[in-house]
């Protein structure tokens, strides 16, 4: 499959060539980090992974085989990593809110807002959460990040389900406006997100 | 692995699964083993699904970090082959965290050699434990492959902490002298074209011995033997520790030590070259510490003590009398 050039810089390269090293970064560098993108939708994860399994092919350099693909090297090398980030960025609460924005990203399909990603959620998420008084924000986190349901959180606090929901309503405002600024597609999208799933 | 959990994987990567759709591919896949995802993994791997394109930006960036990491790895390579090294270098006076790693273990006898150079200071970590401080100009070269012995070949100065192991004695090897300890800290300097090793004990005891002396010598804490080449004797003298080893924890430290002297050190300390038009001073004795200073800073001090201006051009520092 591979042609004779990969095989040759995979020769020079067994020898500490850096232009072969540059030249199969150019070649692969970009598949790894769509690979991992793809998978945990963060920019920040898919660089790190790019860096380290680049990284590990240098150190192992002199064990390259003649006749082995990189390409089965560079999963090889980054396999363990790629699982493991995986299944953790998929356990994330946070990233199960991130997937139900982006559901309803594709009812806006004809914006011409771009796509929002995950490391720019989280950040817009976190900076919306600064604003809010100390108990919305503690309702709010219950509710999102621990997952509990009014009920649970009534209890919890002891107090009334209507005081929750009243929290929440002004919490969730408040965090639709300020992620409205880094794009307007979060103000609808917001609404549609918490009325739904989370305000009934 | 069923299809339907297939489909929605893909339609994850693709970025347009549904939030039921993806609770159920994450309970599935919380269910795979690790060793099953790694094959569905793949099977995509190969597919080249070619989404979410790296920016030029991003690209770059790690390219230029890749390559600082590779250039610095192949700069500390030793060129006769020797194989595998390793600590980190630290940038000026900064000693922190160093350590040593091998990056290919070699079938073949290869050693490990550390060279620092002028400017720079390093810790390493043998692959027996001990840790080593290497000061400027030094080279430490690991004998790789002893059943019997640790041993390290010394030139310029190196502060060790052998880690104990009475079974295998620890080597210094130093032209014509040789060290031997048990377990123990102690500093020795056998700067290159210098008559004299210096070896100067901290804690524990060790053995001196060389071809050209006739008898072993031991060293108590506290105590320095100075071997002279030229003479092939040793003088054991007490000896302030905290002076010989002031410069592993980064302190410049000097006690009468003449000006002339003082600048010579500075050279190696911070890498550069200096030129002291003042012969007037040149001879006079200097005491002092500098604690993890700047050059500038140092300088400074002299500035104001001595009456001198300097100029500084890259590496070079020219110095004169006011």
């Amino acid at each position: 499959m591979e042609s004779d050039i990969l095989k040759s810089y995979a020769n020079e390269l067994r020898k500490g060539s850096h232009v072969a090293f540059n030249a199969i970064y150019e070649m692969y560098g970009g598949k790894i980090y769509g690979f991992v993108f793809s998978h945990t939708k963060s920019s920040e994860i898919a660089k790190d992974i790019v860096q380290d399994t680049f990284l590990k092919l240098w150190t192992m350099r002199s064990t390259i085989t003649a006749d082995g693909s990189l390409q089965s090297l560079l999963f090889t090398i980054s396999n363990h990593k790629m699982i493991d980030v995986f299944r953790s960025q998929i356990n994330k609460v946070e990233f199960e809110d991130y997937i139900e924005y982006s559901e309803n990203d594709e009812y806006s399909e004809n914006s011409v807002e771009r796509k929002i990603y995950y490391d720019e959620f989280i950040k817009a998420l976190s900076i919306s959460k600064k604003l809010l008084p100390q108990r919305q924000l503690e309702i709010f986190e219950l509710s999102r990040e621990k997952g509990l349901n009014i009920e649970e959180i009534a209890k919890g606090l002891n107090i009334s389900e209507q005081t929750v929901k009243n929290q929440l309503t002004s919490a969730l405002k408040t965090i639709r406006v300020e992620l409205s600024k880094h794009n307007m597609l979060f103000l609808i999208i917001f609404e549609i997100c918490f009325t739904t799933y989370k305000i009934k | 692995m069923k299809t339907f959990i297939i489909k929605l994987y893909i339609k994850f990567l693709y970025g347009n699964i549904s939030r039921d759709e993806f609770l159920e591919m994450r309970y599935e896949i919380n269910k795979t083993s690790d060793k099953e995802l790694s094959a569905l993994l793949e099977e995509e791997w190969n597919d080249d699904l070619n989404v979410n394109k790296i920016s030029e930006k991003d690209k770059a960036e790690i390219k230029k970090n890749l390559n600082f990491y590779i250039n610095y790895d192949t700069k500390r390579s030793n060129k006769k082959r020797y194989y595998q090294i390793a600590a980190v270098l630290i940038p000026c006076v900064v000693l922190l965290s160093v350590y040593l790693y091998t990056l290919q273990p070699q079938k073949e006898n290869g050693n490990f050699v550390v060279e620092v150079k002028a400017g720079e200071k390093a810790l390493v970590t043998l692959p027996d434990h001990s840790r080593v401080w290497l000061n400027s100009k030094t080279k430490l070269t690991y004998i790789n492959g002893l059943v019997n012995t640790r041993e390290v070949k010394l030139t310029g100065e190196a502060f060790f902490k052998v880690s104990k192991d009475k079974t295998h004695p620890f080597l210094v090897s130093m032209n014509n002298l040789h060290v031997e300890v048990l377990g123990t800290s102690f500093n020795v300097k056998a700067t290159p074209g210098s008559d004299l090793i210096e070896t100067s004990l901290v804690e524990g005891k060790v053995k001196l011995s060389g071809v050209n002396l006739s008898q072993d010598y031991y060293l108590k804490p506290n105590e320095k033997a100075i071997y002279s080449h030229s003479n092939k004797n040793i003088q054991i003298v007490s000896t302030d520790n905290e002076l010989e080893t002031a410069w592993k924890d980064n302190k410049l430290e000097f006690k009468s030590e003449s000006f002339k002297n003082i600048l010579t050190r500075m050279e190696d300390w911070y890498g550069v070259i200096i030129t002291c038009n003042c012969p007037k001073i040149e001879n006079d004795p200097i005491s002092g510490t500098f604690n993890n200073e700047q050059l500038t800073e140092v300088l400074d001090n002299f500035k104001i003590l001595y009456h001198i201006k300097y100029e500084i051009k890259d590496k070079n520092i020219i110095i004169t009398s006011k």
